[in-house]
């Protein structure tokens, strides 16, 4: 029996359990046929048997691997058949590619989260960690920014985040009818003026839209941040997820392989990087 | 590495013998063009080792235009003999991109490995070629097993591999020590063909590509001189020996792909879910295969992902010449201000 592996295929993988978060966006909860050891921040390539494959980042923590989640948006092709699943199907998985967040350069520092959408997917990947050891961290900050309160993922663990001492969460919708909502309409990047950061000390991960993502960084530079201390999820439309297929390309790099974690130092002299 | 002279009739006989060991592909010359074709030992006379590149570029014997990518490689001994400079320029580039990297493309190393080059000086070139615009020249310098330079009645064989280094001490009978007047011979052709490259090419007078795109990112002939007759047909992407970018397609079978070439001139090339187009226009996207190809992989490789070798050009049916978009860019970076 050979030993062959191509870096192409899929290892199966049962779809346990899939939880609905919005009316757009389902948790799906995957058993690999044998554990995933990702990085946070790294993605993987999904695939429905006769669909098709696309990138996604986990949602759920590193720390975890019998199972592993993501939490996907009905947006294209291939998450329109994701959510018509019902659960206990097979699909195919490989990965995990690419280099995730910074996570070991967070001790001691003020660790500041900025999501806006399903962005908080890939990022409570990163929070968990945080979480389990966040007496590491001066400091824990999360700024979480959507549309509308129905449009909140994770719903049911903000309570639950709450209550982890130190952990500091901040929220924001765009637009929400009058008395349905006691915290702060405006977008995601307003939270970040009721706080004060210490900057030298700082390091912040940013995940959402492009266009959230531009107006973030800017922001978190006013703030005082260094861009090398800002990192930013530039994910495009990986496919092979190992630099080969060209899909993905960004200026010099291939963010399946050099991203798709980027800090801005390394993006900021491509022409529109949030294009 | 070492440096021999062969007579015609010896090196027919050393092209039988690897033509017994080797699948062997050669070029036919067809009313001035040069196709690949596989050839024999009863198909030999008819072949053309030496004038210009041939009509498609060397990718195709690596990496197919489609090829199943989930089962083990089970490459064929190979041998191609006729490649260009500006080919084996080429294949440095695929060769990074697919043996470098996180992880080597296991489908093309095998065939990689498994095939032997002997390549030739150019000695005839056509009116696309290019190579010594772009710090090329039009006979090859390295990335051959064995090179041949026609001189009078024989060749000039110099290897570049061990393994040709064996394969030629097996037959070292049929090799001779050049003379200084084959060299010379050699030299001179080589002078005439570059001269002649030149001078086809005198009419452009930019000469650092990478700078020129580099600093024309946001000028408007991109879109008003350079892109303008572009149909989107990806004949050009197609056609050149550098471009790898693959489409990979799920088969029916779980966990088996299929990859066929893709090009970043289609407009759903770089789209995500969700509609988001890094590159909506057909000028980004030729703008960026222009930074891919000069300024982009030189970043990553060190070496440009052009070659010069024209193909671009002649299949074209919008009459787009990247010598000529340059040398756009180029006067509209000297005109005063």
């Amino acid at each position: 029996m050979s030993m062959f592996k191509s870096p192409y295929k899929s290892i199966p993988a049962i779809l346990e359990t899939i939880i609905e978060e919005t009316a757009a966006i389902k948790t799906f909860v995957l058993r690999p046929q044998e554990p995933i050891m990702f990085d946070t921040g790294q993605f993987i390539e999904l695939s429905i048997p006769g669909v098709g494959e696309a990138p996604f980042t986990p949602s759920s923590s590193p720390l975890a691997t019998d199972t592993i989640e993501v939490t996907i948006m009905r947006a294209g092709h291939l998450t329109e058949h994701l959510h018509r699943l019902k659960g206990g199907e097979t699909l195919g998985i490989r990965g995990p590619y690419g280099k995730g967040y910074p996570l070991d350069k967070c001790p001691g520092k003020e660790v500041i989260i900025v999501g806006a959408g399903v962005g908080i997917a890939p990022l409570r990947s990163f929070l968990l960690p945080l979480i389990a050891q966040k007496d590491n961290y001066s400091r824990i900050l999360v700024c979480y920014g959507t549309k509308t309160p129905a449009d909140i993922v994770y719903k049911d663990q903000f309570p639950e985040w709450e209550k982890v001492p130190g952990l500091e969460l901040l929220r924001s919708v765009d637009t929400c009818p009058i008395g349905a909502w006691d915290e702060t309409v405006g977008l995601v990047t307003c939270l970040l003026d009721k706080v004060k950061v210490t900057t030298a000390s700082a390091i912040a991960v940013v995940c959402g839209p492009p266009i959230m993502m531009k107006f973030t960084v800017k922001k978190l530079l006013d703030i005082g941040l260094k861009p090398h201390d800002i990192y930013v999820s530039m994910e495009g439309n990986m496919s092979c997820g190992i630099g080969k297929c060209g899909h993905c390309q960004l200026g010099p790099y291939f963010v399946c392989k050099d991203g798709p974690v980027f800090s801005y130092d390394k993006i900021q002299n491509i022409p529109s990087p949030f294009a | 590495m070492a440096l021999y002279y062969i007579t015609e009739s010896n090196w027919n006989s050393f092209l039988h013998l690897l033509i017994t060991k080797f699948i062997a592909y050669s070029l036919e010359n067809r009313e001035g063009k040069l196709f690949w074709t596989q050839v024999s030992a009863d198909k030999m006379p008819g072949i053309t080792i030496n004038r210009y590149r041939a009509l498609h570029s060397i990718k195709n014997f690596f990496f197919p235009l489609a090829e199943e990518v989930t089962h083990e490689p089970s490459p064929k001994k190979t041998v191609l003999i006729g490649v260009k400079a500006c080919d084996l320029k080429q294949l440095e580039i695929m060769d990074a991109l697919f043996s470098g990297g996180v992880v080597a493309d296991p489908y093309y190393v095998a065939r990689r490995q498994n095939t032997i080059i002997i390549s030739c000086d150019c000695d005839a070139s056509l009116p696309s070629c290019f190579c010594t615009k772009i710090s090329g020249q039009p006979y090859p310098k390295k990335g051959f097993d064995i090179n041949l330079s026609l001189v009078r009645a024989g060749y000039i064989v110099e290897t570049g591999s061990s393994a040709c280094d064996d394969l030629i001490m097996s037959k070292k009978r049929l090799f001779q020590v050049p003379q200084s007047y084959h060299l010379a011979e050699r030299d001179h052709i080589r002078q005439k063909i570059t001269k002649a490259v030149t001078d086809n090419n005198q009419s452009f007078s930019w000469n650092d590509p990478r700078t020129l795109v580099q600093s024309s990112h946001e000028s408007p002939q991109w879109l008003t001189d350079i892109a303008g007759t572009c149909v989107e047909c990806d004949a050009c992407r197609f056609n050149c020996g550098t471009c790898y970018c693959f489409f990979l397609g799920n088969s029916e079978n779980n966990g088996e792909k299929m990859r066929t070439w893709d090009s970043c001139q289609s407009t759903g090339y770089g789209r995500v879910a969700g509609g988001a187009n890094p590159r909506k226009e057909k000028h980004e996207r030729l703008r960026n295969y222009y930074a891919c190809k000069l300024v982009y992989r030189p970043e990553n490789f060190d070496v440009y992902a052009c070659s010069g070798c024209g193909r671009c050009i002649e299949v074209c049916p919008g009459k787009i010449d990247i010598r000529k978009s340059l040398q756009k860019l180029y006067e509209h970076v000297q005109k005063p201000v």
